[in-house]
């Protein structure tokens, strides 16, 4: 990993010796028709031909180009209903039920009509080949579309059912999810698979699809190994979208043309320090709760690319979507605060002692962070953290390992603190906070294990819309009491992307769709592509 | 002759086939010792592109998860038999690919390139040996060895990342990456040739590059020593050719120990420079190698290594058999 990284500081610097004569690199070969539409989908160097929309591996497109799904949430954008084969969803019998509207319009490349049953047997395979997570029972034909059972009321549920992708009965009911590589995809969404090599996968558009007339006729997805790489590439616009982190985005890529160069950061999902709650002294909320008031989130979010990240209020919950479920009083980040943290340092038996913070026993309180090396970014945000705790006289620093390293001795348990893992805000808290504290959960590594906490999960899973807001109280109030994890920042996607061929973009001003090339949602995917115009 | 060489030969052959043996043991201890499991790689992989949902988390601990439910002892008998029927099983990173599929899709890639840019430099560094040793201490021998001393220190991976910088990035003269044009199908067609060549010039020069000086050097002293042996004073004493001197009595001499790293080196070829392939972001073995490594996938890390030690042997193997007939002395020894 070690050379990686040199290579990434040696290009940093070359690149900002480049100064301006590398603005003019735009090497525009486009024939003025059919401007083509690169996207960095990719950050390994070689792909496997696989468009199997159930496998892990299927290559991005799959989804959202080939197959459709049956309606998202907009990220981006308040959670908003984003509709692509349902067009409606009702539910019924307390959440045990929903009624999907399907858009009679649907059509499968072949020209036949995709129907209920296509829906139906969907359902079917995957609650056959183990595929199905969501608490499904029975599926029926309904006059519009279907209607699903659930065996427990499965509003939580809903953005993982609306992501279910539809695939055609004729040709998946002999076919093994598992293993086939599905190399003649026959879809319904807005393009069909052209070239594929090891290092690229074209999709062409259809003038047939059913929904709109497609306007972009080709789309390449391609490999870059290397985030210097991705950098010139992205200058050059060789590259259209990208989402992938380049270090000191802004003077790299923004800057070196503003007027086509952009970048809009998303927030999906929160970053906090995770402390090994079953490790002393940690154990101690007095002890949590001042490392949360030690920690100055502003100078943290700054230390790699300021802007991408931001910083987050000690709900977890970023303030910026969801101000309408935190109380106005827990909406802002915490601010650092020295005296109040040392207070809560001395509860838990800990004094400064000649700069140095000493407990009961006499050592002084160490803290190392565990996180992965080969992330710049997550690198220097660690860095910072660990450099602001060391400030109060905490023998804090960061153990940067690589990957396999990482969820080696988080799976172990073998940790003080974690910065590294980030948990994903749904369509509603549920997800999330589920996700961090449920003692069930594979990914609370801090082992967080409180009955108060599991039973208000319990309840905001089953409540109803209407409900979620007072079900997600309670976990709120154990955010803030307790800190089983400390929140400190809200992770941003960096979506880059220039408008020299392309124009239409999603962004804050219009965020009609989270930008994403198919790697999260297929619906995000068609939406953008489907809403773009030549420049 | 065929009792002459029997006796070696049938040694060596036992000895490569404990090689092989020894080599594919250790190439499934290896793996194994690496931290992490796949299954976790995959989602930490996949949680860093994007939320990952309870379906595709159970997903992938029911196909993946099992990576290391069984014994050690069962894994090592079930590899070596899928080695015996050529059956190395399926990527876990590429999965549901298999690993000879995916091997077979970077192997052209990286012996092409690599193993075009290995011969260049190979022959380049020699010649220039040969001029430079004949007459240690002229000019010639005083600045090539400079040069090649000066080449030879700078790291790699600098010299690649400054030529993609000057030839690709501000000059334009060359492709940024990738083995060949957005567009153009691989097979055997001018478009594609010309694409894949015009790709491969920049890291087969790096490595050119970075590796004449080694060549060079060797070639240079092997030949400084050998010009005062007493076959080259009498050769030059019998009054013949200049050339015929340098080349069949000093040189063909010089160049013996060079041949056997010639060998190793070609070997070496098929695990592909991966520095280079991951500075290119070329499609070949290295950078599969480097994907199987972070994603913990034992499969096609076995795969490669396999690869690549049967690759080493089976080069030392002619390179040795070659020698029994060159060198006489090698038939004596045996």
């Amino acid at each position: 990993m070690r050379p990686r990284m040199k290579l990434t500081a040696v290009v940093a610097g070359l690149a900002a010796l480049a100064g301006l004569t590398a603005c003019s690199g735009g090497s525009s070969s486009a024939s003025g028709s059919t401007p083509p539409l690169t996207v960095a989908a990719y950050s390994q160097p070689t792909l496997q031909p696989n468009f199997n929309p159930f496998s892990v591996n299927a290559l991005r497109g799959t989804i959202g180009l080939i197959y459709e799904q049956l309606f998202d949430f907009n990220t981006a954008h308040q959670n908003e209903f984003m509709p692509s084969l349902v067009t409606k969803y009702t539910w019924a019998t307390g959440g045990k039920a929903i009624d999907l509207a399907l858009d009679n319009r649907a059509k499968w490349s072949d020209g036949s009509a995709l129907t209920a049953d296509d829906v139906m047997f969907t359902f079917d395979y995957m609650k056959q080949h183990q595929l199905l997570a969501l608490p499904v029972d029975k599926v029926t034909k309904t006059a519009d579309g279907v209607h699903l059972t659930f065996t427990k009321p499965a509003y939580a549920a809903i953005q993982d059912l609306g992501r279910t992708v539809i695939v055609p009965k004729k040709v998946w009911a002999t076919k093994d999810p598992d293993t086939d590589t599905n190399l003649k995809p026959m879809g319904s969404g807005p393009y069909s698979l052209g070239q594929v090599t090891g290092q690229q996968a074209t999709f062409k558009a259809r003038d047939d699809y059913w929904k709109q007339k497609v306007p972009v006729p080709q789309i390449t997805y391609v490999t870059t190994s290397s985030t210097n790489l991705l950098t010139q590439q992205l200058v050059r616009h060789e590259i259209d979208l990208a989402y992938a982190g380049i270090p000191d985005v802004k003077n790299q890529f923004v800057q070196r043309d503003p007027a086509q160069n952009h970048l809009w950061p998303i927030y999906a999902s929160m970053k906090p320090l995770m402390l090994n709650l079953k490790r002393k002294p940690f154990d101690n909320v007095h002890v949590r709760k001042g490392l949360a008031l030690a920690i100055d989130r502003k100078a943290v979010t700054d230390a790699y690319n300021s802007g991408v990240y931001a910083p987050v209020g000690p709900t977890g919950l970023y303030q910026g979507t969801w101000s309408s479920w935190i109380a106005p009083a827990d909406r802002d980040p915490v601010k650092p605060n020295k005296a109040a943290a040392l207070a809560e340092f001395a509860q838990a038996g800990y004094k400064q002692q000649g700069g140095k913070l000493i407990g009961a026993d006499g050592k002084q309180l160490k803290l190392r962070i565990l996180t992965v090396s080969a992330f710049a970014d997550g690198m220097a945000y660690s860095q910072e953290l660990a450099g602001e705790l060391a400030a109060l006289g905490i023998d804090a620093a960061v153990n940067g390992v690589p990957s396999a390293a990482y969820t080696g001795d988080e799976d172990k348990r073998d940790f003080d603190a974690i910065y590294g893992d980030a948990f994903t805000f749904g369509t509603n808290p549920y997800t999330f906070y589920n996700k961090m504290l449920s003692a069930k959960s594979k990914t609370n590594v801090v082992g967080w294990d409180d009955p108060a906490t599991e039973s208000a999960l319990g309840a905001l899973a089953q409540a109803a819309p209407d409900a979620q807001l007072a079900g997600s109280k309670p976990l709120q109030q154990i955010m803030l009491t307790q800190l089983p994890v400390i929140p400190v920042a809200v992770k941003g996607t960096p979506y880059m992307y220039n408008t020299e061929h392309w124009t239409g973009w999603p962004s804050a001003d219009d965020p009609y769709t989270t930008p994403d090339p198919g790697a999260i949602s297929g619906v995000f995917a068609a939406k953008l592509f489907l809403s773009l115009k030549p420049a | 002759m065929t009792r002459l060489l029997g006796t070696p030969f049938v040694q060596r052959i036992g000895f490569y086939l404990l090689a092989a043996w020894s080599a594919v043991t250790i190439n499934f201890v290896l793996p194994r010792l690496m931290p992490g499991d796949p299954a976790s790689a995959i989602l930490f992989k996949m949680s860093e592109l994007g939320p990952v949902s309870d379906q595709q988390e159970e997903l992938v601990h029911r196909l993946f998860g099992g990576a290391r439910g069984q014994s050690w002892w069962h894994e090592y008998v079930s590899y070596l038999n899928g080695i015996l029927h050529l059956d190395f099983g399926r990527s876990i990173s590429f999965y549901p690919a298999t690993v000879s599929s995916v091997v077979k899709s970077g192997f052209l890639w990286t012996l092409l390139l690599v193993g075009s840019a290995t011969v260049i430099a190979f022959v380049l560094g020699t010649s220039l040996g040969i001029v430079a040793g004949w007459r240690p201490g002229r000019a010639v021998d005083s600045v090539g060895s400079l040069v090649s001393i000066f080449l030879h220190s700078l790291p790699y991976f600098w010299v690649a990342l400054i030529l993609v910088y000057v030839f690709a990035f501000t000059l334009g003269w060359f492709p940024l990456s990738g083995g060949a044009d957005i567009g153009v199908v691989p097979g055997f067609t001018p478009d594609f040739l010309n694409s894949a060549v015009r790709h491969a010039m920049l890291p087969a020069a790096t490595i050119v590059l970075t590796s004449v000086s080694g060549w060079m050097i060797h070639m240079r002293n092997m030949m400084a020593s050998v010009v005062n042996e007493d076959y080259v004073l009498l050769a030059q004493a019998k009054g013949l050719a200049g050339h015929r001197v340098v080349f069949s009595y000093a040189a063909r001499n010089a160049v013996l120990p060079s041949i056997s790293g010639f060998a190793v080196s070609i070997g070496m070829v098929v695990g592909g420079s991966l520095l280079t392939e991951m500075v290119f972001n070329y499609p070949g073995l290295g950078s599969l190698l480097n994907q199987a490594i972070v994603n913990v996938d034992y499969p096609l890390m076995q795969g490669l290594f396999l690869i690549i030690s049967l690759t080493v042997l089976a080069a030392n193997f002619v390179v040795d058999s070659l020698y029994v007939l060159i060198d006489p002395r090698t038939r004596e020894a045996a």
